[in-house]
């Protein structure tokens, strides 16, 4: 595959960032450079504290970096004012998080519909948009339902509804699997494959669920804020097999 | 450059009434939360509006004169005469320029002193009898005009009703003097008997004219500004009432006194008569039995102090409900930003439904505290002084509160909504409550 023929979706330059505690500087990132390509499966891996998070808000604009920029679709994010980022995030990227982030006074349907109400849609336009997607993560029949009433799994997959909601060319997943276990983990993983390669949307996903590796087109390891090592998916699955014995 | 790459525009404003919609929604299903949040601004709203109807009932409890004793102040002190200013010394008197020789010699007291509460009134006594020799002497012309036989009493002494009486051409201070409240005419010898006495009355205050005319010279506003640094304290009249004379008081004489008259605010006692006069003006003589009422400027820093620690009370509440149900959203407020909202967007969705809860939370206060100021009230002294409330000033009072209700929510949820807007939505996602 020739990668100089594909476009960059997020392009990282020397990020940084640190976090100040009274006197102690603590460096989250030391210069991070990355380049994404559109439609890429992507997973940060690393272990707690090494940074992936940091790095994940940075890239989804939730958070500035002390130095560097991160570049979405070319644009350099520290240039866009409150208003400019606020269509960002409600348009090009779309978050899951581990710990799902449903409102708890929405229902299903009614949290899938939020982003479009802020990207502009009429109603009913976003109302049509929300069934159809919690039909295609199979939640068709729980549309009114509360995330209360919801388990964690289907909760989950409420999130990625919602985060497809406005059809955005990237999806930021923090831990999505984190709080599941095995086999919801699996299934949630799967649907996050097929929406990749269905709708074609960029996933970011820092994770340190070894069960993400399979489906990963590339892994970036971190540690202590700084990139250890990119794979291609290849090489991984040489090793799981290898494990597998 | 790809052109099939998005361009970032600027996130459009939303309308309001999708603010609202989401607000709306979400006290609905957070109800009983939003209620307790309520609740303190309602407890608060409540406190005020009892504090204030209260007040509005509070100047017709009367007081009954005991035998031989009133009181000021809920103090009980003996019956007998109380200047409203204190003595001086004849020194002073000569010192301040302001009075001559006669009058300081016609208002000497007993102990050697001048007695400026009679001085005070003598002043003011030259002029009304200036003020009543006129009224009198108008009425007296009236009444010369009307038609003798129209009060001729030699065959029937005929009712005149007040309509008869105009169209006759009666005055209208004699109507007033012949028709007190709740009657509804007077006798034709009546108004021969007044026919006879009006010139008798312009003498009589001819010659209070003459035995003041010392007065007349002196400056009303020195006087008044004089007066009122000699006024006497509540505390000072009942203590110069405890060391009086059982003996020397006369029960029929009780005099209530009106202290520092003009100008000596926070010295007040102001005193009207209930069924007597309720226009109480300068000094009066009660009988035994008298229902009076006697408001104590004390009384008004009392209800000042109350209100202004209810609307503490309440603005604390207030705030602490509205902190509370802003950190404990922070997530949801780091989500909604996540997913595009607008900074502005989520202060108004807060400041909305602080309103919306302030509002009606004000509008429940002020209907709880009127029930129970009205009840309370009923109880106490009876429903008469519930109906007697003017509703002007209870519609007022609904204004405050429904206005303070909203002020305090308002401003109180500004900040933390602020807060929770302006914080970078890694922070807000990352708060556990």
């Amino acid at each position: 595959m020739s990668d100089n023929q594909r476009d960059y979706v997020v392009r990282t330059r020397g990020v940084t960032k640190e976090f100040v505690t009274g006197d102690t500087v603590l460096q989250a990132l030391k210069g991070i450079d990355l380049d994404i390509y559109a439609g890429e499966y992507i997973s940060i891996m690393g272990p707690s504290g090494s940074g992936k998070s940091t790095f994940f808000n940075m890239v989804g604009g939730l958070d500035k970096p002390t130095s560097g920029t991160v570049f979405i679709n070319d644009v350099d994010m520290a240039q866009l004012d409150a208003q400019e980022l606020a269509y960002l995030r409600c348009r090009t990227i779309g978050y899951i998080f581990q710990s799902f982030n449903l409102l708890p006074v929405m229902t299903a349907l009614e949290n899938v519909t939020l982003p479009t109400i802020f990207s502009g849609m009429s109603r009913d336009e976003g109302i049509e948009r929300g069934i159809e997607l919690l039909n295609k993560v199979g939640l068709g029949h729980r549309l009114h339902h509360r995330p209360t009433e919801l388990s964690g799994g289907q909760q989950q997959r409420v999130a990625i509804a919602r985060s497809l909601a406005n059809s955005p060319s990237i999806i930021l997943a923090d831990e999505p699997t984190g709080n599941l276990d095995l086999k919801t983990g699996t299934e949630i993983i799967d649907l996050l494959k097929t929406m990749n390669k269905e709708q074609g949307v960029t996933i970011i996903s820092a994770t340190h669920d070894l069960k993400m590796l399979n489906i990963s087109d590339r892994i970036v390891w971190i540690r202590d804020g700084a990139v250890e090592k990119i794979e291609d998916r290849a090489n991984i699955e040489i090793k799981v097999g290898e494990m597998d014995h | 450059m790809a052109n099939d790459k998005p361009t970032i525009q600027r996130q459009t404003k939303l309308p309001l009434k999708t603010a609202f919609d989401i607000t709306m929604s979400g006290m609905k299903t957070r109800f009983w939360r939003s209620m307790i949040t309520a609740a303190g601004v309602m407890l608060g709203i409540a406190f005020l509006t009892m504090v204030f109807i209260n007040s509005l009932m509070d100047w017709q409890k009367p007081i009954r004169i005991e035998d031989g004793y009133i009181r000021i102040d809920g103090q009980i002190i003996k019956n007998g005469f109380y200047g409203a200013y204190k003595d001086i010394t004849v020194e002073e008197a000569k010192r301040s320029g302001l009075f001559s020789e006669a009058v300081i010699n016609d208002c000497m007291a007993e102990n050697g002193k001048v007695d400026l509460t009679k001085l005070y009134n003598g002043r003011y006594m030259y002029d009304h009898s200036k003020d009543m020799i006129d009224m009198r002497t108008e009425e007296l012309k009236g009444l010369e005009k009307i038609d003798e036989k129209f009060y001729d009493t030699s065959e029937v002494d005929v009712s005149i009703n007040k309509r008869t009486a105009k169209k006759n051409g009666v005055p209208e201070g004699i109507i007033k003097i012949l028709l007190p409240k709740g009657t509804k005419s007077f006798k034709a010898s009546q108004l021969a008997a007044e026919v006879q006495n009006t010139p008798l009355k312009i003498k009589f205050w001819e010659r209070q004219r003459v035995k003041y005319s010392m007065y007349k010279d002196i400056d009303k506003k020195k006087l008044t500004d004089f007066c009122t640094k000699n006024a006497k304290s509540v505390s000072e009249i009942i203590s110069e009432a405890s060391g009086l004379d059982e003996a020397t008081a006369d029960k029929r004489d009780v005099k209530i006194v009106k202290l520092g008259e003009d100008g000596a605010k926070n010295k007040r006692v102001s005193v009207s008569v209930d069924e007597k006069d309720k226009n109480y003006n300068g000094g009066y003589l009660v009988e035994t039995g008298d229902y009076i009422v006697i408001s104590d400027i004390t009384a008004t820093y009392r209800s000042i102090w109350l209100a202004i620690m209810s609307l503490l009370v309440c603005a604390v509440g207030i705030t602490n409900s509205m902190l509370m149900s802003v950190t404990e959203r922070f997530k949801e407020i780091g989500t909604m930003k996540c997913l595009g909202a607008l900074d502005s967007f989520i202060v108004t969705i807060f400041v909305l439904e602080s309103a919306i809860m302030g509002i009606a939370a004000s509008f429940i206060g002020f209907v709880i505290g009127f029930i129970i100021s009205v009840c309370s009230n009923a109880a106490d002294k009876g429903w008469k002084y519930v109906f007697a409330m003017n509703p002007v000033d209870v519609l007022q009072i609904f204004g405050l509160a429904i206005a303070a209700g909203l002020v305090l929510t308002f401003f109180a949820s500004i900040p933390p909504a602020r807060k929770a807007a302006t914080m970078p939505a890694a922070i807000a996602l990352r708060s556990e409550i």
